[in-house]
């Protein structure tokens, strides 16, 4: 049926006004009508990936004379889709008895308009979300780019935590300054080949724009992935919004933008000429973000910098610009996803069931809440890249191509490899070292009493261990399609 | 189709006036729905012209003076007046629905005697205003085009100067003097136009490239119409204006500046792209440095209405840009971006109206915490922000692309001037923007609510309806684009081809 991904990506939206309807009469079950939509889109992707393997499917429209809308599926696309709509669908059901909680908290009674907004608001991030991966125009592509920052903004400035007004304008803020960047390149691009088509971007190689229009892209991305330097607002937005938000933005949104590198930078073939500066970038971003994670004391804060360190890796993947790396950062980008969002829940669990997110207040609650301990380390594990986990496939591809990149160019760069590889480490020891002091050692008097959460929180938070675990071990459906891809990609 | 329908509809906005006013002294402030009914109609009609328009434009031509002063007298909606026409039409339908219960509460504010009189009076007004700006978009000659845009002028100024608030007389006539002196210099340009030419006709200005006068004519006319949308250094009555006449006569005033400034720009300059070749990269520059003027002022702003008056001002200037990239997509983006800021600066007056209705104050201060109360004016607020700051889904996102690609084609094509304009175009404004737009929800909708307004409740039926359907239009529009971009297209393809 012709249509059918338009229908994919738009049916959270044409669900929206029928969840704010339904939401202001019934309040917070709501969240299982907005889940029907997001399952259907990721069962809909997840039955594309025995097709994928043939080559792309695309569907496309005229919005205007002369610009096309399209929205193509392959094998680079699909696993991003999978993983934005998995995250999606299992996060919603998580929002459940978390924001029933927070929602009562702020306004100290039952507030069905408070739910009712909340899923509408999520389901229009979640196509928006999706919307990016899919585009074939920079058009479309900026459209869905922008229409991401507006939803996530009113979830953060409504229901979030602490100074949230003011941490939502500056998200808000931040983000624009990134999009109009990265604008500027796309509307150079435009001026040069006279095509919004993301496919007609490699027209641009050997042009003397390129690199201003490669730079400019590079840049505005980055803002979004919070490389080091740009990354003021992450810590905030994501500390400080509703803890199922911050599951979406830290590992399903922000890498999104190293989605478009790869999509929209490669084929131009300038990011060859700045892998120095690149890999060096990456670098920093690992170590700082690294470093800032073993001095918060604030749990959300603490996720929010390992995302940034993690960004690190995939931008080092990416712009090594050989095969391997990029597909490494492209899975480490579902692998990130999964295991960084079952942290977050893991966080929101902890502090819906003892409402403390100070660490020095927390400790021994592995025997208390047994199940949420299993899935913090296993997305520990995840984050870390210790196999079984999906984690590991993703880090060994990006360090083989890093190094690969780093044999065949100078030895500063062989250098650069090498130190990224060792600061795993880094991670690896930041992750357990947590592990340690929220679950593990004594059990404070105040946290005796403390229960597990409820099952329509830790079974999605399961189903996320579960995802990264199979991936693991068998990689191959997602991992062969994206290689030819990439492959391509880089060659054309 | 119907004969003389133009004809027609022209009439339909004016004749009725008489009975407007006779009625009104009767019943009062009740007239306004007739207005608003009047008003819907001719929406209706130049809706349903948007199609038609995509295949065949409509030329009525009567004579008017025979010789030797020959003047024909005549009517054309075509790919580009019509769709501005709807946009205008509609937004002052729903302003004067509007109106209804926001008038009451001004005339019962007390310096202005509450009487039937008033509301005939202002609804009288009102109507030959829109008929007035209807007529000088449809016109064919520019005659005809100065007498509906002079009076355009004067029925806006009678309404700042019976019905504004603060120092009313000072500035309305300070808007008359300004505007006037504006369509002086319009009026030097049309009548050099004319006499180089031998004709009115406005499809008689094709040729006047060829005359050495031909740079002086378009700088004539330009600086009459950026008087009008507030170019920087003739801006001068736009912020008192805007901010001291009631919220349903700054809504149209703001709709009017821009809808019929942009029109005007992309019906009389299209014939001068040759003479100012060579100056048109200083105007995109103009327009950037009002753009980011008026920004930088809305930042500072701690009155609602003049914080809108200056984000009116800093966008409307996109259209001056988009006009003189001189390249098709700037000219679709330029029409395009008018139609959607006039959506959303309507939107966002009546939005300060309705917050000034229901807390009586415009002091940003005083305010905070209202989006538990004014659902709907949030939402508006919302909407009516992102329709100008360029974000999806709302008209504008669409129209701020456009005219910024042609910016950027522009850019390239032409010096290191035209290029820098076209970025700092698309970013920086575009940030402060932005900037401005979410600071002031935060500040108005977020934060604490002062305990005088606890106890407010949710706007009037009329006022939400009108809010409502303007928000929907912007993003019915940005949704869908070419319900009204098929149209302007053709009109594009005509003028670049």
């Amino acid at each position: 049926m012709y249509g059918q991904i338009w229908l994919a990506l738009l049916a959270p939206v044409i669900f929206m006004p029928i969840v704010y309807l339904i939401g202001r009469k019934i309040g917070k079950r709501v969240s299982w009508v907005a889940f029907v939509p997001l399952m259907l889109s990721f069962l809909f992707f997840l039955s594309l990936i025995p097709e994928v393997s043939h080559g792309p499917l695309g569907e496309y429209f005229y919005w205007l004379p002369e610009i096309r809308f399209g929205l193509s599926v392959d094998g680079l696309s699909l696993p991003i889709v999978l993983t934005v709509a998995a995250l999606s669908a299992i996060i919603v059901v998580y929002s459940n008895p978390y924001m029933e909680h927070s929602i009562h908290e702020q306004y100290h009674r039952e507030n069905n308009k408070a739910h009712a907004t909340y899923y509408a608001l999520y389901l229009a991030y979640a196509t928006s979300m999706m919307g990016v991966v899919l585009s074939t125009n920079l058009f479309e592509f900026y459209l869905f780019f922008e229409l991401m920052i507006i939803p996530s903004w009113a979830l953060i400035n409504i229901y979030g935590t602490g100074d949230r007004e003011k941490i939502a304008l500056m998200y808000l803020l931040w983000s624009i300054v990134g999009a109009v960047i990265f604008l500027t390149g796309a509307l150079t691009a435009y001026a040069t080949t006279h095509s919004f088509e993301i496919s007609d971007l490699v027209l641009l190689q050997g042009n003397p724009r390129a690199t201003f229009i490669v730079v400019m892209m590079l840049l505005g991305l980055s803002v979004k992935m919070a490389t080091f330097g740009l990354h003021v607002w992450l810590p905030y937005a994501h500390a400080e919004a509703p803890t199922p938000i911050s599951a979406l933005l830290s590992p399903a949104m922000i890498g999104l933008a190293a989605y478009a590198m790869v999509r929209l930078l490669v084929p131009i073939h300038v990011l060859e000429n700045l892998t120095m500066l690149t890999l060096i970038w990456g670098l920093v971003t690992i170590i700082y973000g690294g470093m800032m994670v073993m001095a918060q004391t604030d749990i959300k804060r603490l996720l929010a910098y390992s995302s940034i360190s993690q960004m690190g890796y995939i931008f080092i993947g990416l712009t090594s610009t050989t095969t391997l790396g990029i597909s490494g950062s492209m899975l480490q980008y579902i692998s990130h996803g999964l295991g960084k969002a079952a942290l977050f829940l893991t966080v929101g669990a902890i502090m819906h069931q003892t409402s403390f997110r100070d660490i020095r207040s927390l400790g021994g609650l592995a025997a208390r809440m047994p199940l949420s301990a299993i899935v913090f380390i296993i997305g520990c594990l995840n984050i870390a890249g210790v196999p079984p986990t999906v984690g590991f496939m993703s880090k060994l591809l990006i360090f083989t191509g890093v190094f690969e990149h780093g044999l065949s160019a100078s030895s500063t760069e062989l250098l650069i490899a090498l130190i990224a590889i060792i600061s795993t480490a880094l991670t690896i020891g930041y992750t357990f070292w947590t592990v340690r002091r929220i679950f593990f050692g004594p059990l404070p008097d105040h946290l005796k009493d403390v229960k597990e959460a409820p099952l329509q929180m830790t079974i999605p938070m399961l189903v996320l261990c579960l995802l990264s675990i199979v991936l693991g071990i068998y990689p191959k459906p997602i991992l062969d399609p994206l290689l030819q891809v990439v492959e391509q990609l880089i060659h054309v | 189709m119907i004969n003389n329908l133009l004809f027609v509809m022209v009439l339909l906005t004016i004749l009725p006036a008489p009975i407007v006013y006779l009625l009104g002294r009767k019943i009062g402030k009740s007239v306004g729905y007739l207005v608003a009914a009047i008003l819907f109609c001719a929406t209706f009609v130049y809706g349903l012209l948007i199609p038609v328009v995509e295949h065949e434009s409509i030329l009525e031509e009567f004579i008017w003076t025979l010789a030797p002063v020959r003047l024909t007298f005549g009517f054309l909606a075509d790919g580009l007046s019509v769709p501005i026409l709807f946009a205008f039409i509609f937004v002052f339908a729903f302003v004067a629905l509007f109106s209804i219960p926001y008038m009451e509460r001004r005339l019962q504010s007390g310096d202005i005697p509450e009487t039937n009189a008033k509301y005939a009076t202002f609804y009288t007004f009102f109507l030959l205003y829109a008929g007035s700006v209807v007529g000088s978009m449809l016109s064919t000659n520019l005659i005809e085009f100065y007498l509906f845009f002079e009076c355009a002028l004067v029925f806006s100024w009678l309404l700042v100067f019976m019905y504004g608030y603060g120092d009313r007389v000072k500035i309305s006539y300070q808007y008359f003097i300004w505007t006037n002196v504006g369509g002086g210099s319009l009026l030097m340009g049309i009548l050099a136009a004319s006499w180089v030419v031998g004709g009115f006709d406005i499809a008689a200005l094709t040729h006047i490239g060829e005359s050495p006068m031909a740079f002086w004519i378009g700088i004539a006319i330009i600086l009459g119409l950026l008087v009008k949308i507030g170019g920087l250094g003739l801006h001068g009555w736009m912020p008192n204006t805007y901010a001291e006449s009631p919220a349903p006569v700054s809504a149209v005033l703001g709709a009017t500046s821009v809808l019929l400034s942009t029109y005007s720009l992309a019906r009389l300059m299209p014939p001068f792209k040759e003479v100012l070749s060579g100056v048109s990269g200083w105007f995109m520059l103009w327009a950037l440095l009002t753009i980011l003027y008026a920004g930088a002022m809305a930042l500072v702003q701690k009155d609602t209405k003049r914080l809108v008056a200056y984000l009116s001002m800093s966008q409307m200037n996109y259209c001056v840009l988009g006009v003189f990239t001189y390249v098709g997509y700037g000219f679709l983006g330029a029409i395009s971006y008018s139609i959607s800021h006039g959506l959303a600066i309507a939107l966002l007056f009546l939005v300060a109206g309705a917050l000034q209705y229901r807390t009586g104050t415009r002091d940003m201060e005083k305010l905070g915490g209202l989006a538990e109360k004014l659902p709907i004016v949030v939402i508006a607020c919302l909407i009516g922000f992102l329709t100008i700051g360029g974000v999806p889904p709302a008209v504008g996102f669409k129209s701020k692309f456009i005219l910024l690609s042609g910016a950027f084609e522009r850019g390239f094509a032409s010096s290191s001037l035209e290029l820098a304009v076209a970025i700092l175009a698309g970013s920086l404004a575009t940030v402060i923007t932005l900037a401005y737009e979410f600071r002031t929800i935060w500040r108005i909708f977020y934060g604490k609510l002062p305990e005088s307004l606890k106890g407010i409740k949710e706007i009037p039926i009329n006022m939400a309806i009108a809010l409502l359907s303007l928000s929907a239009l912007s993003i019915v529009f940005g949704i869908w684009p070419s319900l009204f971009t098929n149209a302007i297209e053709v009109f594009i393809q005509h003028i670049f081809h």
